[in-house]
């Protein structure tokens, strides 16, 4: 009998896939750094500056250098579209697996700030949008700060010594 | 059509995914979940159910009732090295668990 339902519902379930569930883990390794969030974040600004620095090609110019030109663009695109969803990614996790109830008492707003994050990360994806990316980066440091903070954590920020330019939010 | 009538059935079918109930119940493993086995009664412990995760309603977990406290509930892993449970999350209420698991396939 067993066998007769094990067997019914094996083949219900070719024809109507169960739904997945988690017997999940965290690993509870315990590891988690904005770093990354933040890098993602730098990268996004950086594509903006390569993307505003192009040389655009004229309506004369010649198709060499019309290739290279929409070589390049596309390339610093499709950086940009990967990185964006990297942050949200990275701040996703810290949100979702790090943060506990107990630490919005001394940071009510997080849920705001990473909503706030989430938004940003698809708008610089949506657009061509330099004061988005310089605000996302500006965000997610915010959240690095809280991050670190309920760890007893002091921050500090130091040149990023990057290409992008501008400062990282480092543990002091 | 299909998804309507899953809605009229009082189970639900789910396949596992990961380590976490190990060794009693493995990664790829189906089990059928009573929607109905609470209406009447309450989890015990021992019981394996079937929750939304409280931090991300979205993702479904199988997990095993530790402790009830009133309309609260502790769950675990089997596996306690590779579960993410009330250890982290906190009790999980009432509402938040889908059914019981009555069958394994």
């Amino acid at each position: 009998m067993k066998e007769l339902i094990r067997s019914s519902l094996r083949l219900l379930d070719r024809i109507s896939p169960p739904e997945t569930v988690n017997a999940h883990c965290d690993i509870p390794c315990g590891i988690y750094d904005p770093a990354l969030a933040q890098t993602a974040a730098q990268t996004v600004v950086r594509m903006h500056q390569l993307i505003d620095g192009l040389e655009r090609p004229g309506p004369d110019a010649e198709p060499a250098k019309m290739q290279a030109f929409v070589n390049s663009i596309s390339r610093y695109i499709a950086v940009k579209e990967e990185h964006a969803e990297l942050c949200k990614q990275e701040v996703r996790i810290i949100w979702a697996d790090y943060f506990k109830p107990e630490h919005l008492e001394d940071h009510p707003e997080l849920h705001t700030k990473v909503w706030n994050i989430l938004k940003l990360g698809s708008k610089v994806r949506q657009n061509v949008d330099a004061a988005a990316a310089d605000e996302l980066l500006a965000s997610v440091q915010q959240f690095a700060e809280a991050f670190w903070a309920t760890k007893g954590v002091a921050t500090k920020r130091v040149p990023s010594n990057q290409a992008v330019g501008g400062e990282s939010l480092v543990p002091a | 059509m299909l998804r309507r009538l899953r809605a009229l059935l009082p189970f639900d079918r789910y396949i596992v995914e990961g380590q976490s109930m190990a060794p009693g119940v493995s990664p790829d493993e189906r089990v059928l979940v009573s929607r109905v086995a609470y209406w009447f009664s309450k989890p015990k412990s021992g019981d394996l159910v079937v929750l939304r995760d409280p931090r991300e309603p979205e993702r479904l977990l199988i997990k095993r009732i530790d402790e009830a406290r009133g309309n609260s509930f502790e769950v675990a892993g089997d596996n306690v090295d590779a579960s993410t449970d009330s250890r982290t999350f906190g009790p999980v209420p009432a509402g938040l668990i889908l059914g019981k698991v009555v069958f394994r396939y």
